[in-house]
């Protein structure tokens, strides 16, 4: 599985990391891990969250028995937590924030989750062998690195032949209100976004209750230290480039069809006035609430 | 060969049956292919599934019978409307439009339904309408071993019926008394079960678990405010105190004020005030059962019951009708709720419209144990563990008995699939977890971290038939964990000298089989019979050859909020997401701890 020496803590892989801006970011996440659990989950309440997940709901059917499957950037690995929950799946949750991590590991320890296994390490470095997954993960994590289609490119590599890849990434229009809402926040700071961030407002109706999650918002969305924004076309690029074929998105590249049913079903690429379309249509739908953040998926060839 | 397809849907529990020349030979509930419990939509996938096992088309079906009448409900639901307004006018603009869409015209719905699904529809094929309390006392004596008995059916509420007394007679039902709605015993319960914070229409039982840790302080408020009972049992309930006849709450502020707090919000804690509220509507209802129970001897002088409706899953109430003896015999339908309706139909239809007769067999039903649902070969189970990758072990019959017997005896709890899945709410040994009882922390254990379930909630023994009275004070069977009966005082543990207060008392050992002893020293029996499910029954008593006793933990194979298992993937899932040690599907074993390897 993994081509460069790793210290291992139980189900944990530690690998060397070099890069600066990576080191940046794991600084940024080891104040605030993202996203944090709740006291008294267990996985059976992390189970029916992510049931209520239109993406990760489809994900762990489309995933079903026995697959191999890696998250790239899992955070507190609550996604692969949920996944490997319930399944004889081989999870490896990704990251390279040792403390983000070690909450993940703390989580499946208590609960028992017996088939995920964490990886300490940055993407860059490749330390993962060629074809080892059915399929891969990297949502809200390539925006956030030095250059995201160096990292996007080690993606396809660590698949097997017709594994699927799911990328998701800030959208350069469908981000549009975030960024003047980011400009505003240097200025004004939390007084101003806590009224104009549809998401911190609805969180700040039980701002006690909310605390921490606001916090986290606020972490993510408004000071991470490294952000991009990026286009479908782009991705459909990257695709190209590494023989992936498009399979769908999140929001469809099709006007006539805001979210497709099924996330795993060959759709269209439709044409570049309708992508954009679609895309400058993210700032007036809960895209643009949630920080314009789209989905691509894709399958190797 | 005359089939005839019985329906219950729209309400909460749909369900499909199909009887064949009057022999009930296939049923199953939908949420157990939708995996969405109480699925109350058209039992489509049931219906696929019962037409596949018989290995017949839609096209061979001679009848459907639906188990209710729109028509009779909707104009219940006008009427109240009416006799309320102006209150409830948002419950009414929410209901109308889904009725006038969806529920009123059902029997084009239907048929577009299937005509959607089966393209051999017979052109012919038309719809037949039971009613909903008729569907429900069918079920109850229809399949019971008696050729004549008082049926007693009582449930939230039908068409306007809530509650009816029936005579059953050979092949005829002849409806002699009824309460209709708002007067209602299942929703006098079912109202408490949203006020003590659980869920309605899948709750009750919850609220019936609780009601031992409290005390019945609240009897007397109950009888004095909310509900008038006369001496033969029947009742009137005061509308002054509740909100389900228009309203979106099954209380209101009134019922609040009566008893001093606001209802209790799901997942927050459940105070010594609810377990005292739980013990005294326990503690009216069985009242009120007992009183129309012996009214009903008296005035009819019959020797055997028949029970259905949802309030007949009331165990504790069954249980002390059979304790006082009232009736000679007792025989309540396992599917007692809506889903048993879709049986009731079909044996309606078949005995009353067809005028078919009827034999009862002497001392046994024709439920066939209940065991009426899909079902799996060995050959066809490790197809399915091959398929999505599972690592088991293959053995023989004995080896397999052998192996189980041995693990659970040492403290691990299995996931047991066996033959067909059961039809009704309850795992009867087909779809069963199974423990030790004799572990004290088992019942913590499987609340906890594999029901992952309030820690409360009690676990029912499975028993051997021949055992059941070396253990408990009970003298009869009861193979559909029915009836609840206590324990022999020889197997008890005197609680110690501390005195423990609502949940505590889960501290206490009880009994020398404490995982199935509920703190009042109850516990619902399953007696297993050799003759209706021989793997079960050559398992516990593998189990007792190694540690003396004759019964097993039996619950339902499922996590909380899910529907029990049916194929087998949805039992490799569950044993995944949960801490079981074992899972047996036919001869097949698998180990947690080698899915990882």
């Amino acid at each position: 599985m993994f081509k460069k020496k790793f210290k291992k803590i139980d189900n944990l892989f530690k690998f060397e990391i070099s890069d600066n801006v990576t080191k940046n970011v794991t600084a940024f996440y080891d104040f605030a891990p993202f996203p944090n659990y709740k006291n008294h989950q267990n996985k059976h309440s992390l189970n029916s969250i992510g049931e209520n997940n239109f993406l990760f709901k489809q994900l762990k059917k489309f995933l079903g028995n026995n697959s191999n499957f890696i998250e790239i950037g899992s955070g507190t690995s609550q996604v692969s937590n949920y996944l490997a929950y319930g399944t004889n799946n081989k999870i490896y949750a990704f990251d390279p924030t040792l403390k983000s991590l070690e909450m993940g590991q703390l989580f499946a320890k208590n609960n028992n989750i017996n088939n995920i296994f964490f990886v300490n390490a940055d993407i860059y470095d490749d330390v993962i062998e060629s074809n080892s997954f059915d399929v891969a993960l990297c949502s809200g994590v390539l925006h956030h690195t030095r250059d995201p289609y160096e990292s996007f490119s080690k993606i396809p590599k660590i698949l097997k032949k017709n594994g699927y890849v799911i990328i998701g990434l800030y959208n350069s229009y469908g981000r549009i209100r975030t960024k003047i809402r980011r400009m505003f926040y240097k200025y004004f700071g939390k007084k101003f976004v806590i009224f104009f961030d549809p998401i911190l407002r609805n969180l700040n109706k039980d701002p006690k209750k909310n605390a921490e999650k606001i916090k986290s918002w606020i972490n993510d969305q408004y000071e991470h230290p490294v952000e991009s924004t990026h286009s479908f076309d782009e991705v459909l690029r990257w695709f190209e480039l590494h023989n992936i074929e498009f399979i769908n998105s999140i929001p469809s590249c099709d006007c006539a069809t805001s979210v497709p049913s099924d996330i795993f079903k060959k759709s269209g690429i439709t044409n570049k006035m309708e992508r954009i379309f679609q895309q400058i249509r993210m700032n007036f739908n809960s895209f643009g609430d949630e920080g314009g953040l789209f989905i691509f998926i894709g399958k190797k060839w | 060969m005359t089939y005839v397809l019985g329906v219950s849907a729209f309400y909460h529990d749909s369900a499909a049956a199909l009887i064949l020349n009057g022999e009930i030979i296939s049923a199953a509930q939908e949420e157990r292919f939708t995996r969405k419990k109480h699925d109350s939509s058209f039992p489509i996938n049931a219906i696929k599934f019962l037409l596949k096992d018989n290995k017949i088309e839609l096209s061979s079906i001679d009848y459907i019978v639906f188990y209710e009448k729109p028509f009779l409900k909707f104009e219940r639901l006008l009427e109240t409307y009416l006799a309320f307004a102006p209150s409830g006018f948002k419950s009414f603009k929410m209901a109308i439009p889904i009725w006038l869409r969806e529920k009123l015209f059902q029997k084009k719905f239907i048929l577009d339904k299937l005509k959607e699904n089966f393209s051999d529809i017979n052109k012919k094929t038309d719809i037949y309408f039971s009613e909903h309390h008729l569907s429900h006392a069918a079920s109850a004596f229809y399949p019971s071993p008696f050729q004549e008995a008082i049926i007693l059916t009582a449930d939230g509420v039908g068409e306007w019926t809530t509650t009816s007394i029936a005579l059953g007679k050979n092949n005829s039902i002849e409806i002699l008394d009824e309460i209709n709605f708002p007067h209602s015993l299942g929703l006098l319960y079912s109202a408490f079960t949203y006020y003590t914070g659980f869920e309605v229409n899948g709750g009750e039982y919850k609220l019936m678990g609780l009601a031992p840790y409290g005390n019945p302080i609240y009897k007397d408020i109950i009888l004095k405010h909310l509900i008038e009972v006369r001496e033969d049992g029947s009742f009137k309930l005061n509308m002054k105190y509740f909100n389900y006849a228009t309203g979106l709450t099954m209380t209101n502020n009134n019922f609040d004020e009566l008893f001093g707090n606001k209802p209790r919000k799901k997942d927050s804690k459940i105070e010594k005030f609810h377990m005292d509220i739980a013990s005294s509507i326990q503690s009216v209802t069985e009242d009120i059962i007992l009183k129309i129970v012996r009214s009903l001897k008296k005035k009819y002088k019959i020797d055997n019951l028949c029970l259905a409706g949802g309030v007949a899953l009331n165990c504790v109430a069954n249980g002390k009708i059979i304790k006082e003896k009232i009736f000679k015999d007792v025989w309540i339908q396992p599917a007692a709720g809506d889903a048993g309706g879709s049986i009731g139909a079909a044996l309606a239809f078949w005995h009353l419209e067809l005028k078919k007769d009827r034999k009862a067999k002497d001392n046994q039903d024709s439920m066939k144990g209940s065991y009426l649902g899909t079902k799996y070969s060995n050959d066809e189970a490790n197809k399915e563990l091959d398929r999505i990758g599972a690592v088991y072990e293959k053995y023989n019959y004995e080896e397999m008995i052998d192996i189980v017997a041995k693990e659970i005896s040492k403290g691990k709890s299995a996931g047991w699939f066996q033959g067909k899945m059961e039809f009704g709410p309850r795992a009867l040994g087909a779809r069963s977890i199974i423990a030790d009882p004799r572990d004290e922390n088992m019942q913590k254990n499987l609340n906890l971290k594999i029901k992952f379930r309030e820690s409360f909630r009690p676990f029912a023994p499975a028993i051997l038939k021949e055992k059941v009275q070396e253990w408990f004070d009970f003298k009869l069977t009861s193979p559909y964990m029915l009836v609840v009966a206590n324990i022999l005082d020889e197997k008890k543990i005197k609680f110690s000298d501390k005195s423990y207060e609502g949940l505590e008392k889960l501290k206490e050992k009880r009994s020398v089989i404490p995982a199935v002893t509920h703190v009042d020293y109850s516990a619902r029996i399953q007696t297993v019979d050799k003759n209706t499910n021989y793997k079960f029954y050559d398992l516990i008593k593998k189990f007792e050859h190694i540690t003396n006793c004759p019964i097993l933990v039996n619950t339902s194979f499922n996590v909380r909020d899910e529907p029990i298992v049916n194929t087998v993937e949805d039992a490799f899932k569950c044993f995944m997401s949960t801490d079981l040690d074992l899972l047996v599907i036919e001869n097949s074993i698998l180990k947690k701890e080698e899915q990882f390897k």
